[in-house]
């Protein structure tokens, strides 16, 4: 514990100051809320009541930055005095820390923590000491992050540590697994190891992310995802189709899981010698209908995963309230949108379904499946609140601010055959009793011939907003142009 | 309906406030309650809540009692900036008042509004030096000199980026 005083201070503050009033439980509540540890640093500086309440939060996640180049050698230097302090126990003109840090630390991203430990000019065998310290403070880390491997080391450290100090994440509830590290055949094994190794000792991770690109790998991801208690949410970023293994696995997880993402499926290989060829989504069948159990999912997300030709349409997911389909930034080659299969999942658990976004660059060829695809969404989605789709003819955007149902951010994205001015003279004539302290964006993919002037355009606005000052907020895309929005509203009218 | 059915509160210095019940069930605490003893005309004593507190609590719940019930995941990033006007407007009162706000709702469990109150002063923190939030809350500095910079010292790797 601290060796600051951890009573309240006896200093007569004013009746009722936020120190008298509020608990330490209180602070810890509030500081979370504060959005850099440069202010929790603040508010350790501010008295001891404060410092104790703050520090603990702010060595919870040392390395959580944003700027991942940025290195913290001073972090682990705080660390490696403890390790120095164990060996200096009788020794009375010692520093030691004024907090036990280490006791604090609840989430790693494994590379930044390198990143930094390299900075300090560590050995391996340092690394390893720092965990050895990490266990005798009896850390219980929450957050696991194995999203990269440092340049300097490969899988077989974090092996070791999972290894060696595996009661350090026994208590894991979030797992990133998700570095692709193909040098050898042996790191891959040591991967199916690392998924082997936590399946043993770590049984309540509610979130889980993974990469799996052989099938050790697949059975060893396979062999987590059964031995976990509530697995909550399930991402597959990355993979190939020896992760078909580990989809099946999560039959076992069909109480509990309400999340499921499929990120960066539509590629082979993404190795350090590879090529870069498109190919088509990489899950088996058995696969992909095994999720047809998964029926207490909320959230369905696939994001770049061009060539999905098959999914358990027919199925319901009776709490699905969260359906997105992106393709990223790359371009779609031979290829559409799986059209058939969003409009059946829209069609199947429209009474649920709160959030639709459907992202992609794809040149329509008036395909008569999407407009059914719109229609379903109208028709069918009663409780929809948030809408981000592309929208190629006027009768499909014509179907859409039809809608009866809740709308609260409209985000459409107007192909180049739509005249500006057609869309926004439909936003002008239409009643918008349904979109009632909504928000809605129109992103315009026109060409620079039907670019509107600005006074024309703010006349236009000025139309809208005289029929619907209901609306919260409008805002128009365009490159190019003027981006306008109703924070301009009172200099319109 | 059961929508109409009213219940009694009484704050700690005994005002008496008939709420409907909707509207007392944002309070986890008083729901379980209401649960519990079933039909009743009998006054829920809140020793812990003044009647000036109570009837903020009350136009609080009363904003948003249709709003539904969401279950914050542990691990999802908790934002301070996302008030709706409603509510900025709601906590726009003295620190005295939003620290009683603070505390009644978490005795009453309501936890969208201890959220809100502890965003709100998360937002008086937020960019302030310790010299400044000092001032702001009329705290006083109790580390002597050297522990302030041993602290100083131990943390300032957060002040350089």
């Amino acid at each position: 514990m601290s060796l600051i005083n951890q009573e309240k201070n006896n200093i007569k503050h004013k009746s009722g100051t936020i120190d008298q009033m509020l608990a330490s439980e209180y602070f810890y509540i509030i500081f979370r809320y504060l959005p850099t540890n440069k202010d929790l640093y603040s508010c350790i500086l501010v008295n001891r009541y404060w410092a104790n309440c703050a520090v603990p939060i702010l060595w919870e996640s040392p390395f959580k930055i944003n700027d991942e180049y940025n290195l913290l050698p001073k972090v682990i230097q705080i660390y490696l005095t403890f390790i120095q302090t164990e060996n200096s126990h009788n020794d009375p003109l010692f520093n030691r820390p004024l907090y036990d840090y280490p006791s604090f630390l609840k989430e790693l991203p494994f590379y930044r923590f390198l990143n930094s430990v390299i900075a300090n000019n560590c050995t391996e065998t340092q690394i390893v000491e720092l965990f050895k310290n990490f266990q005798m403070h009896l850390v219980k880390l929450r957050r696991f992050d194995l999203s990269h491997l440092h340049l300097n080391f490969n899988g077989l450290i974090a092996y070791r540590v999972l290894l060696d100090y595996s009661s350090i994440f026994n208590r894991l509830s979030y797992l990133n697994c998700t570095y692709n590290w193909e040098v050898n055949e042996a790191q891959k094994v040591q991967k199916a190891q690392i998924f082997n190794e936590l399946a043993k000792s770590c049984h309540n991770i509610r979130n889980l992310k993974a990469t799996v690109r052989c099938k050790e790998e697949g059975i060893a991801l396979a062999n987590l995802i059964s031995s976990q208690r509530c697995l909550k949410k399930f991402s597959l970023v990355n993979s190939n189709i020896f992760a078909s293994f580990s989809v099946q696995s999560l039959q076992s997880q069909t109480r509990s899981l309400n999340s499921l993402t499929f990120k960066n499926m539509h590629h082979s290989n993404l190795g350090v010698n590879a090529i870069f060829r498109y190919t088509t989504f990489q899950l088996n069948e058995k696969a992909i209908s095994s999720l047809s159990q998964c029926t207490n999912i909320t959230e369905l997300k696939f994001k770049h995963c061009e060539g999905l030709i098959y999914f358990p349409i027919n199925s319901i997911f009776r709490n699905l309230t969260s359906l997105e389909y992106t393709y990223g930034s790359y371009p779609i080659i031979g290829n559409a949108p799986p059209i058939e299969i969003l409009s059946s999942l829209i069609k199947m658990n429209g009474k649920t379904i709160e959030n639709v976004t459907f992202d992609w660059q794809w040149h329509y060829n008036d395909r008569t499946d999407y407009i059914q695809l719109i229609k379903n969404i109208a028709e069918c989605t009663m409780n929809l609140k948030y809408l981000k789709a592309p929208i190629y003819t006027l009768e499909q955007l014509a179907l859409i601010l039809h809608t009866k149902n809740q709308l609260k951010k409209l985000e459409i994205h107007i192909d180049y055959r739509i005249h500006p001015y057609c869309a926004l003279f439909l936003f002008t004539n239409m009643p918008f009793n349904n979109l009632k302290n909504s928000i809605i964006q129109l992103y315009f993919n026109g060409h620079g011939n039907l670019r509107p002037e600005v006074n024309q355009l703010k006349q236009v606005f000025e139309q809208i907003f005289y029929k619907n000052d209901q609306i919260s907020n409008f805002v128009l895309y365009q490159q190019n142009w003027p981006n306008l929005s109703n924070d301009n509203k009172e200099k319109l009218i | 309906m059961a929508e109409l059915k009213k219940v009694k509160l009484t704050s700690s210095e005994g005002t008496e406030f008939i709420v409907d019940r909707k509207v007392a069930e944002k309070s986890v605490l008083l729901k379980n309650m209401l649960e519990d003893v079933g039909e009743s005309d009998m006054a829920i004593p809140l020793p812990n809540v003044t009647g000036p507190i109570l009837n903020k609590v009350i136009d609080y719940c009363t904003h948003h009692r249709d709003d539904p019930f969401v279950n914050q995941e542990d691990d999802s990033k908790k934002v301070s900036d996302d008030i709706d006007d409603w509510d900025a407007e709601f906590c726009k009162v003295d620190q005295g008042t939003l620290f009683e706000l603070i505390l009644s709702a978490n005795y009453l469990d309501i936890k969208p509004l201890l959220d809100l109150t502890c965003k709100t002063v998360a937002n008086m923190i937020k960019g302030k030096t310790p010299d400044e939030i000092r001032k702001t809350f009329n705290i006083i500095n109790d580390f002597t000199p050297e522990e302030e910079e041993h602290v100083r010292k131990e943390n300032e790797w957060c002040e350089e980026r």
